[in-house]
């Protein structure tokens, strides 16, 4: 085999550079079904913005990929979502929430149904969204960059315990909330115990 | 250095009337409940609706920890075919539910060393399998490995009495 010499730039996850992270929350959701793709859009869109993962400006929403591809079946389409947020209520870097959302439609075609005795016009394909939630420890890397980076294990696991499992379980929430969106716009099982902004995002009603 | 090994995994089958959203609800709070630290639901898929009925399938895995050495995983895997809303009366009501058949698959894992507090060196790593094969040898085999059977039991029964089947 011919020897490969290495190149300058290896390939590397974007948060490997940071000194630890820890994957917080990971689920798949694949569906295939009959629904209103520009609502469904709209209403994550909205969600992130409101809830201070994204800017409210749209130059810096963080869509980092797009992909559309026309097929026999019908359209491919893959997007990439790159969230980030800081923890509220506190000005230090030592966390970073991060929500990494990758969107696939497979087989887009426009459709007609008839609902509550109307045609109406919606989208057809199979809708599959893989998320994955990962907290970021010392961001800025403070404790890395100082004499005291062999201790930093030691502190987060022991001193910072309980601030530590509390960013892990908004990130879990706030990735659930993510997923509930979804799963109550196409009418399924939820995971938490309240609705997402209760009645304010439209279900698939196709109106 | 963790090492993981499976205990038995439990198979069910049944055909009838249940309230989907009930029993995948039921499952997802079990894991609330019992103090599952990390809950992933890494599948959720919904196929198109065709005549015979819907299919889905819901894969969901939990991790608890036991000890600072020993940690818990509980897979479940749940497989709707032929789904149909129906509605049923019961007790003079009217019920709306859905007649299908579903395939439950639960499987856990026992990990021991989780935190890798016995990894890094060869010293360690010949610790950690004297430790194991020798001192707690019965402890994994009496006790934590039927700890986690023992909780797919349970929830297994959880699945089965809210489907409406029978459970001893």
């Amino acid at each position: 085999m011919a020897y490969q010499q290495e190149y300058g730039n290896p390939q590397k996850h974007r948060h490997s550079d940071y000194p630890a992270q820890v994957g917080v929350a990971k689920w798949k959701v694949t569906l295939q079904d009959v629904y209103n793709l520009s609502q469904l859009y709209k209403a994550l869109h909205d969600w992130a913005v409101e809830n201070g993962w994204a800017d409210r400006d749209e130059r810096e929403f963080p869509e980092v990929y797009y992909f559309d591809k026309d097929t026999p079946i019908g359209k491919e389409v893959h997007f990439w979502w790159r969230l980030e947020k800081a923890p509220e209520n506190t000005k230090s870097k030592l966390f970073r929430y991060f929500m990494d959302l990758d969107f696939k439609l497979l087989g887009l075609k426009d459709a007609e149904i008839m609902y509550q005795g109307k045609k109406v016009k919606t989208k057809r394909s199979e809708f599959e969204l893989e998320c994955s939630g990962i907290l970021v420890l010392d961001y800025d890397k403070t404790w890395s960059n100082s004499i005291f980076k062999n201790w930093w294990e030691l502190f987060y696991k022991r001193s910072i315990a309980r601030q530590f499992v509390m960013h892990k379980s908004v990130v879990f929430q706030d990735s659930m909330k993510f997923r509930d969106i979804i799963m109550d716009h196409f009418k399924l099982t939820t995971f938490m115990p309240e609705k997402e902004g209760g009645e304010y995002y439209l279900k698939r009603d196709f109106t | 250095m963790a090492h993981k090994s499976n205990t038995p995994t439990l198979y069910a089958k049944h055909r009838g009337f249940f309230d989907v959203e009930k029993v995948i609800k039921s499952v997802q709070n079990w894991y609330v409940e019992n103090n599952f630290s990390t809950i992933h639901i890494p599948k959720y898929k919904q196929n198109f609706p065709k005549p015979e009925g819907i299919e889905r399938q819901v894969e969901m895995h939990g991790e608890k920890k036991v000890t600072g050495y020993v940690k818990m995983h509980i897979d479940i895997i749940l497989h709707f075919f032929y789904l149909r809303d129906i509605e049923l009366v019961r007790d003079g009501k009217k019920v709306k539910l859905q007649e299908g058949s579903v395939n439950i698959e639960i499987a856990g894992v026992l990990e021991l060393d989780w935190q890798n507090r016995f990894s890094g060196s060869k010293f360690l790593e010949a610790l950690d399998n004297f430790y194991r094969s020798y001192i707690i040898k019965y402890k994994i085999g009496d006790f934590w490995d039927d700890m986690v059977l023992d909780t797919e039991i349970e929830v297994m029964d959880l699945i089965k009495s809210e489907l409406g089947a029978e459970v001893v």
